[in-house]
């Protein structure tokens, strides 16, 4: 894997993380599998659910996101997640400073091209 | 009787157990239905026959890792690694069936069954176990400054790996208290044995800890340590 590959597989998990807080401030809490589908629509592309795993790791250490455990009739457990308040503020700082590094990057390539 | 016997004879359990696991994987894996208990209540049999791949592979490479140590430094220091060796692999299990049994959730829509958050112990019970896991800090202090005058194994044993076991049921109950959950128990029995057995482990240690500085009402504290994880299981209907 050379740096390219590196940065970019970065730059992918961090967004992975900024998308998952941005589905759950949206639409409320959800059960993984509706959070992975709701990803997939949004997104135009489906997580590797060991990523989204991770990405969702990540933010319930952070404190960004809550994830609990509920049973639901004879079957398995299953977990449902939230946004904490404190990963409604994170995701808009983040989401501020995404949108102007990416803004300038389009204004860049358009004025190139 | 050689130490290599000795040694082998000690960590026997975990030579047995390890492959029996590992063997027992594949029945697991052939259920259909519900799967077993991995310590997150019914997950499926895939995750079922990856914990006990797991875990019957860590307490192999345990009890062959403890057996060797034995073998060459004697049963004192194989008692001294298997507590710790034994709660690394049970840490590890955990966590690896968690991370299976969340990817997994992430397969499978949601029932529409009516849901029912699993309950964890309170804040308060937290900090009420994390205050008296605290509390025996002066008291290991204290015994430890006397180890010098006590050459016993058993002492040295004691004071290792009772506390880490209280530890361990602690960092269960504070972090994973799902763990606790037996299929033949009521969900009030396991909720209470989620807080007796740290409880109990703790008073235990203090007990132990207290004999070694030469306090001699101790023995109340081990009775209570003792007879308390009982009574959850009298008191609630399984």
């Amino acid at each position: 894997m050379d740096v390219a590959d590196k940065l970019l597989r970065d730059a992918r998990r961090g967004l992975l993380a900024v998308a998952v807080l941005e589905v759950l401030l949206d639409e409320g809490p959800l059960h993984g599998y509706g959070l992975r589908k709701s990803l997939t629509i949004r997104m135009g592309w489906e997580p590797p659910e060991a990523s989204l795993y991770d990405a969702l790791k990540r933010l319930e250490k952070l404190g960004l996101v809550k994830g609990r455990w509920v049973r639901a009739g004879r079957g398995p457990l299953r977990r449902v997640y939230v946004a904490t308040e404190e990963g409604r503020r994170v995701h808009g700082k983040v989401v501020r400073l995404l949108s102007s590094i990416i803004g300038w990057l389009i204004c860049r390539e358009v004025g190139e091209g | 009787m050689s130490s290599v016997v000795a040694a082998l004879i000690i960590s026997a359990p975990l030579l047995a157990a390890g492959p029996l696991l590992i063997a027992l994987s594949g029945e697991v894996y052939g259920e259909r239905g519900e799967g077993a208990r991995t310590g997150y209540e019914t997950v499926s049999p895939r995750v079922s026959a990856a914990t006990y791949r797991l875990l019957g592979t860590l307490l192999t490479l345990s009890g062959a890792v403890s057996a060797l140590a034995g073998a060459i430094w004697g049963v004192a220091v194989q008692a001294l690694l298997l507590p710790p060796l034994l709660i690394a692999s049970a840490v590890a299990t955990i966590e690896y069936s968690r991370r299976l049994a969340i990817i997994e959730d992430l397969r499978h829509p949601p029932t529409g069954d009516k849901e029912e958050a699993v309950p964890t112990p309170s804040q308060a019970v937290k900090t009420f176990l994390t205050g008296a896991y605290a509390a025996l800090i002066p008291i290991a202090i204290l015994a430890s400054l006397r180890l010098h005058t006590l050459g016993e194994d058993g002492i040295a044993v004691s004071l290792a790996s009772l506390p880490a076991l209280a530890g361990y049921t602690l960092y269960l109950t504070l972090t994973r208290p799902e763990a606790y959950a037996i299929p033949e128990l009521g969900r009030e029995a396991i909720r209470s044995l989620q807080v007796t057995i740290p409880l109990s482990l703790t008073l235990i240690t203090a007990g132990v800890y207290l004999d070694i500085i030469g306090v001699q009402l101790f023995w109340p504290l081990l009775l209570v340590g003792l007879v308390l994880p009982i009574i959850p299981l009298l008191t609630f209907k399984t």
